[in-house]
C-alpha cells in the first residue's frame, strides 16, 4: 500500500478477500451504468447525490498471482511506483531528467547484479557511491510527490492503493467539481508514468514487509500458512514478496510488468457520487480513449494439485499462541463458493455463531474465534479457514478438537432453517449497510466486476444464497473438510534462550499432536 | 440549512469546448485547471433535551432502511478507584454480554443477530460509548434491548467470568505486537501521574467483583451523563416520542460526572528503551500539548499538516520515507481532547537505521522553527484541510454524531465552522508562534521498542539520558 493505515494482517487479508457482499435483489440494478470505451476500459457509473463528492476505485486485473518465482513483490512495488509521477507530473524537466534516470537504471541494475553474484566488495562500494551521486543529480529535477500534493490541495481524501493476489487497486475521493482533475491525472498515470526514485522506494517496501510480516507474529503465521497450503499455485507466495526478492527487484522487470498488464482493456473503474453521466462520459472518452488496448498474456496456468495428506506447521515467535486451520475450496462462480459464504457466517459471525458459542462461551478454551473464506485470493481456487486465540498453550489441542468437531457437525447435521435464515439476514444486511458510502460502493462494484466479471454478482448473490439447500452445506462439508485437505498452522511462543536447556525435554510433550481424523 | 462556499482555488470552468484527443504537449498542468466553485449546504441536525437531561441530536435519513443510535457517555477508566483498574472496561463489556433484567446475554445475542442488528457498549480510558444499528423494521426489537442494556443490565456472574478471562488473556498478550507496546508505554510515560496513564493488571482484574460493577454502572450511567446521536429511516416526531417513552423516565443524577482532570504541563526529555528482538524498531516520541478548545489549536493543525500528519505532503514523510526510504510508516499527530493531548511523532524502521531515523525525525521537527514553512507550504496545508472540508459531511450519520460529539466535548455547536475559519486565517507567523510555544523537540520523550544489539549507534548518542524500561508482564 502507498500510505496508511496500519492494520493487523488478519484485517488486511480480510479486506483483500473482498467483502462478502450480499444483497437484496434489485438494489443496484438499473442504477449502475456500464460504459466501455473502444479500447476496452470499463467504467461503472453510479450517480448518488447524497453529498457533493465522488468516490473513485480503479482496479487493474493483475496481482501477485501473475508473478513468478524471483520477481515476487513486483505488482506491489509497481503500485508504489505509480505514485512517483509522469512525464508532466512530478518533474521540472522530463527530457533532461530521463537522461539521468537512464544512468541510474544502469548503475542500479549493475549494483544488484554484483551483489547477487558476490562481486568485488570495492567495486560494490564504488557503485554504491556512483549511484548515490546520480540520485543526487536527479533530485533537482524532481517535484516531490506532486500527484499527492495536487490531490491534497484539491480536497482529495483517501488517496491510496492496494495490491493483493488478484488485483491492483487505486482509489481516491474528491469533491464533485474535480472530476476532470481526476481524469487528467489518472489517464496520465496510465499512459506515461515514470518510475523515478525507484531504489529508495524499494527500501520502503522492505520496511513495509518488516512492519506487516517480519515484526508481526500474526502476519508471519498467515504467510507461513499460505505457503504451506499452496505448493504449486502462485497463491503460495506473499503479495509483498519474500525479502530476498524485494531486495533485488529489477526496475526493468517492474516496467515490463507494467507494460504488459496495465492495459486499458485490463481495467475496471467504478465511480460513485454526485456527477451527471453524459458529462463524465465525455471526459472519460477524451482522457482515457487514446490509451491503446493491448493483447493480454495468458493467465497463470499452474493448478494447485489436490492435497495428499494433512500438513501441519509450527511457527515460533516471541508471541502468545494462535491456532489456524484451513482447507482448499473452489473459487467463484462455483456454487460451493456461495456455500462457503454461508458456512463462514454461520461459524463466526457474532456471539451467537457456532465457534464463538462453543469455544469462547461454553468451553472457555479460546478468547476469540474467527473464520475466513477466499484466502489468500478470490480469482483462483483458494482456502477457507478458522482460527482461535487459545486461552494458553495448553488449550491449543482442545481448540483444534472443538473446531474440527464443529466442522464435522456440518457433515452430519443439517443446518436448521432458523439458523440459515439468520445467515441470510446477516449477509443481506451487510450488503445494505455497504450502500451508504460513495467509496464503499465504488469499492464493491469494481471488485466484483473485476473478479467475477460482472458487478451484478452482488445483486444476484443473495438470490443464490437463498436457493442453497441444507443438504448442499452438508455435501460441501463432507467434500472439503477432510484431513487430507487440511493445513494447520500453530504459533508457539519461542522459548527464551536461558530456559532452552530445561525445556528441551518437555518439547516433545508440549508440541500439539494430530487432531481429530 | 446554511450554505458553505468552498475555498476554491480558481474560478469558473470554461464551457466544455470539445478537444480532440489530447496529445501530451497539450496536456494542461493541474495547477492551471479551473473548477466550478463548490457550494454545499451544511446539514443541521436538531437538538432536543429531555427533562431528565438526556441530550439528543436527531436527523432523518431516508436513503436506506436503517436506523442508528450512538451515545457518548461521560465516564471512563479515569474514574476507577485505585486498585480497580479494568473495572470500566469490564463493566462496559458485561453491560452488553451479561444480559438485562428481561433477557439473558445469550438471548440478546440470538435475538439481535437473527435480524442482523447490533447493540454494543464499551468504556475506554476517557469516555464510554453505546451504539445500536438495526434495519428499520426491527427498530422496536433493537431499541428495547438497547435501552435495557443501558438502564437495566443483569451482570450475570458467568458472563463476568467469561469477560474477565478474556481480559486476563489479553493482558498476557500485551507484549506480542511491538506497536501495542510502544503506544501503551508512550501513553503511560507522557501522562504519568494522571489517570490516563493507568493500566490494568492481572491482580486488579482478578479483584473486581460484581458489586463493583453494579456500583460503577449505577454511578456512571444516567441520562444527564450522555449525549445521543440518532439518524436513519424514521419520522422525526415519531422517533422522538419513542425515545422519550424508552428513556424519558430514566432518573437523572444529582451529580453528573466531571470530565478528566487537566494534565499539568511537564516534560520528560528521556529516551526509554524497551528491548524486544525484532528486525524493525518501533518509535514514538513527543510530549504533552493542548486541549481541543485551546485558541492555538487551529494553527497547530496547520503546523501538524506541514510537519507530519498529511502523508506525502508533510516534511516527515518526505524526508524519512520518500527521500531516504528509511520507513514505510512515519508521521506526526498533534491532537487534543477535553484535556491536553500530545504532540507526537512515530515511525518504524529497520533495526540498523534506528539511530539515524530518530535523529532525522528530530531534525525535521526542529526544522519547523529553523527552516520555517514557506508561503507555499502554508497554502498547501490550508488548501488540503479546507478543500476536503466537505468530507466531514458525507453521511447523515456522520453529521449527527459529529454534532453530538461537539457537545460532549463542551465545544460550541459551530466549532466546525470556527475550525474552518481558524485554518483559513492562519498565517506563517502564527505557525511559527505556536511551534515556538508548543513544539519542543529537544524536550521530547522518545520511546523505542527494539533490539539495541543491532542498532546503528547507541541511543545515548541522541544526547538524552537513556533509561531501560522493562517489558512488564502486568501480573
Amino acid at each position: 500500500m502507498h500510505g496508511d493505515p496500519i492494520r493487523s494482517a488478519l484485517l488486511a487479508l480480510a479486506l483483500a478477500l473482498g467483502p462478502a457482499i450480499p444483497l437484496q435483489a434489485g438494489r443496484l440494478e438499473g442504477k449502475v451504468k456500464t460504459h466501455v470505451l473502444k479500447n476496452g476500459m470499463t467504467f461503472l457509473l453510479l450517480e448518488r447525490k447524497v453529498s457533493p463528492t465522488l468516490g473513485f476505485y480503479m482496479r487493474f486485473k493483475v496481482g501477485s498471482v501473475d508473478e513468478h518465482a524471483g520477481i515476487g513483490g513486483t505488482a506491489h512495488l509497481l503500485e508504489h511506483m505509480l505514485f512517483k509521477g509522469t512525464h508532466t507530473l512530478g518533474t521540472k524537466d522530463w527530457e533532461a531528467e530521463k537522461v539521468v534516470l537512464a544512468k541510474i537504471d544502469s548503475a542500479g541494475e549493475e549494483l544488484d547484479r554484483l551483489k547477487l553474484t558476490g562481486g568485488d566488495a570495492a567495486k560494490i562500494k564504488q557503485l554504491e557511491e556512483d549511484l548515490k551521486k546520480l540520485q543526487d543529480e536527479a533530485k533537482p529535477f524532481v517535484v516531490k510527490d506532486e500527484i499527492d500534493e495536487i490531490y491534497s490541495i484539491n480536497g482529495g481524501v483517501g488517496f491510496n492503493a492496494t495490491t493483493d493476489q488478484d488485483l491492483t487497486s487505486y482509489m481516491i475521493s474528491l469533491p464533485k467539481n474535480r472530476f476532470e482533475l481526476w481524469s487528467r491525472i489518472e489517464s496520465d498515470r496510465m499512459l506515461h508514468p515514470v518510475l523515478r526514485e525507484y531504489y529508495s522506494e524499494r527500501d520502503v517496501i522492505e520496511e513495509e514487509r518488516r512492519m506487516r510480516v517480519d515484526a508481526d507474529p500474526e502476519g508471519t503465521l498467515f504467510e507461513q500458512f499460505q505457503a504451506t497450503a499452496f505448493q504449486a499455485h502462485n497463491y503460495h507466495n506473499p503479495t509483498i514478496g519474500w525479502m530476498s526478492e524485494i531486495e533485488r527487484l529489477s526496475k526493468q522487470k517492474v516496467e515490463e510488468f507494467r507494460r504488459v498488464y496495465y492495459a486499458p482493456n485490463n481495467v475496471v473503474c467504478a465511480i460513485v457520487g454526485d456527477f451527471d453521466t453524459p458529462v463524465v462520459i465525455e471526459l472519460l472518452e477524451r482522457y482515457f480513449g487514446p490509451i491503446p488496448s493491448q493483447d493480454l498474456p495468458r493467465p497463470p496456468t499452474v493448478i494447485e494439485p489436490d492435497q495428499l495428506g494433512e500438513r501441519r506447521i509450527i511457527v515460533k515467535q516471541d508471541s502468545n499462541p494462535l491456532y489456524l486451520v484451513g482447507f482448499h475450496k473452489p473459487c467463484l462462480p462455483d456454487r460451493a463458493d456461495y456455500v462457503f459464504d454461508v458456512i463462514n457466517t454461520l461459524l463466526s459471525s457474532g456471539r451467537s455463531s457456532r465457534l464463538y458459542k462453543r469455544l469462547v462461551k461454553e468451553e472457555r478454551i479460546a478468547a476469540a474465534t474467527d473464520t475466513f473464506s477466499s484466502f489468500p485470493g478470490t480469482r483462483y481456487p483458494n482456502s477457507f479457514g478458522a482460527m482461535a486465540v487459545p486461552m494458553g498453550a495448553d488449550k491449543i489441542d482442545a481448540c483444534e478438537k472443538s473446531i474440527l468437531a464443529e466442522l464435522d457437525r456440518l457433515k452430519t447435521e443439517l443446518v436448521p432453517a432458523q439458523e440459515f435464515e439468520k445467515v441470510v439476514n446477516k449477509l443481506e444486511a451487510g450488503f445494505l449497510r455497504s450502500l451508504d458510502s460513495n467509496s464503499g460502493l465504488a469499492e464493491n462494484l469494481s471488485y466484483f466486476q473485476a473478479v467475477a466479471g460482472d458487478w451484478r454478482y452482488i445483486d444476484q448473490h443473495s438470490e443464490v444464497i437463498r436457493t442453497i439447500k441444507p443438504e448442499e452445506i452438508q455435501e460441501a462439508a463432507k467434500k472439503y473438510f477432510t484431513d487430507k485437505n487440511r493445513t494447520v498452522a500453530i504459533m508457539l511462543k519461542e522459548e527464551a534462550p536461558a530456559a532452552a536447556t530445561s525445556s528441551t525435554a518437555a518439547t516433545t510433550t508440549t508440541t500439539p499432536g494430530g487432531g481429530a481424523q | 440549512m446554511r450554505k458553505i462556499t468552498e475555498f476554491a482555488l480558481l474560478a469558473v470552468l470554461a464551457a466544455g469546448g470539445v478537444q480532440a484527443q489530447a496529445p501530451e504537449a497539450n496536456l494542461v498542468h493541474p495547477s492551471k485547471m479551473v473548477f466550478e466553485p463548490l457550494d454545499f449546504d451544511l446539514p443541521e441536525p436538531e437538538r432536543h433535551e429531555l427533562p431528565n437531561g438526556l441530550v439528543i441530536y436527531i436527523m432523518e435519513d431516508r436513503e436506506l432502511p436503517l436506523i442508528s443510535i450512538s451515545a457518548s457517555i461521560r465516564t471512563g477508566a479515569y474514574l476507577e478507584p485505585e486498585g480497580k483498574e479494568g473495572l470500566a472496561e469490564l463493566t462496559g463489556a458485561v453491560m452488553r454480554t451479561g444480559g438485562t433484567e428481561a433477557l439473558s446475554g445469550d438471548e440478546i445475542d440470538e435475538k439481535l443477530e437473527f435480524v442482523a442488528a447490533s447493540a454494543e457498549t464499551a468504556i475506554g480510558i476517557s469516555e464510554g460509548s453505546a451504539s445500536m444499528s438495526v434495519l428499520e423494521k426491527d427498530f422496536e426489537t433493537g431499541f428495547t434491548i438497547f435501552a435495557d442494556v443501558l438502564r437495566r443490565p443483569r451482570f450475570d456472574p458467568r458472563q463476568i467470568e467469561l469477560r474477565r478471562n478474556q481480559m486476563l488473556e489479553a493482558i498476557k498478550r500485551r507484549n506480542d505486537q511491538p506497536g501495542d507496546i510502544v503506544s501503551r508505554e508512550y501513553r503511560r510515560i507522557t501522562y504519568k501521574g494522571h489517570p490516563y496513564a493507568r493500566i490494568s493488571t492481572a491482580t486488579s482484574v482478578k479483584s473486581l467483583t460484581r458489586d463493583d460493577m453494579v456500583k460503577f454502572h449505577k454511578d456512571n450511567f444516567h441520562p444527564n451523563n450522555m449525549v445521543l446521536a440518532v439518524s436513519g429511516d424514521f419520522d422525526r416526531k415519531e422517533m422522538l416520542a419513542r425515545l422519550e417513552k424508552g428513556l424519558g423516565d430514566w432518573e437523572k443524577t444529582a451529580t453528573p460526572n466531571a470530565d478528566p482532570a487537566e494534565v499539568p504541563l511537564t516534560y520528560d526529555p528521556t529516551v526509554y528503551l524497551i528491548q524486544k528482538e525484532i528486525p524493525q524498531t518501533n518509535v514514538r516520541m513527543g510530549h504533552l500539548g493542548v486541549a481541543k478548545g485551546h485558541p492555538d489549536y487551529f494553527a497547530l493543525q496547520v503546523l501538524d499538516n506541514i510537519m507530519g500528519s498529511n502523508g506525502f505532503i508533510s516534511r516527515l514523510m518526505r524526508e524519512v520515507r520518500s527521500n531516504r526510504g528509511l520507513a514505510y510508516s512515519v508521521g506526526s499527530s498533534i491532537q487534543g481532547g477535553r484535556v491536553r493531548g500530545t504532540v507526537m511523532a512515530y515511525t518504524q524502521t529497520k533495526v540498523e537505521s534506528t539511530h539515524e531515523t530518530i535523529r532525522l525525525m528530530k531534525e525535521v521537527m526542529e526544522g519547523l522553527e529553523k527552516n520555517p514553512p514557506s508561503e507555499k507550504e502554508l497554502q498547501v496545508a490550508k488548501d488540503s484541510i479546507l478543500n476536503s472540508f466537505v468530507f466531514q459531511f458525507t453521511s447523515v450519520e456522520q453529521v449527527v454524531s459529529q454534532k453530538a460529539n461537539l457537545e460532549f466535548q463542551h465545544l460550541p455547536p459551530d466549532w466546525l465552522e470556527k475550525y474552518r475559519d481558524g485554518i483559513a486565517a492562519t498565517k506563517v507567523e502564527d505557525v511559527l508562534r505556536v511551534a515556538r510555544e508548543h513544539l519542543h523537540p529537544e524536550k521530547m520523550t522518545v520511546v523505542v521498542v527494539g533490539n539495541p544489539a543491532k542498532f546503528d549507534k547507541e541511543l545515548k548518542e541522541l544526547g538524552l539520558p537513556v533509561v531501560e524500561r522493562p517489558l512488564e508482564t502486568f501480573d
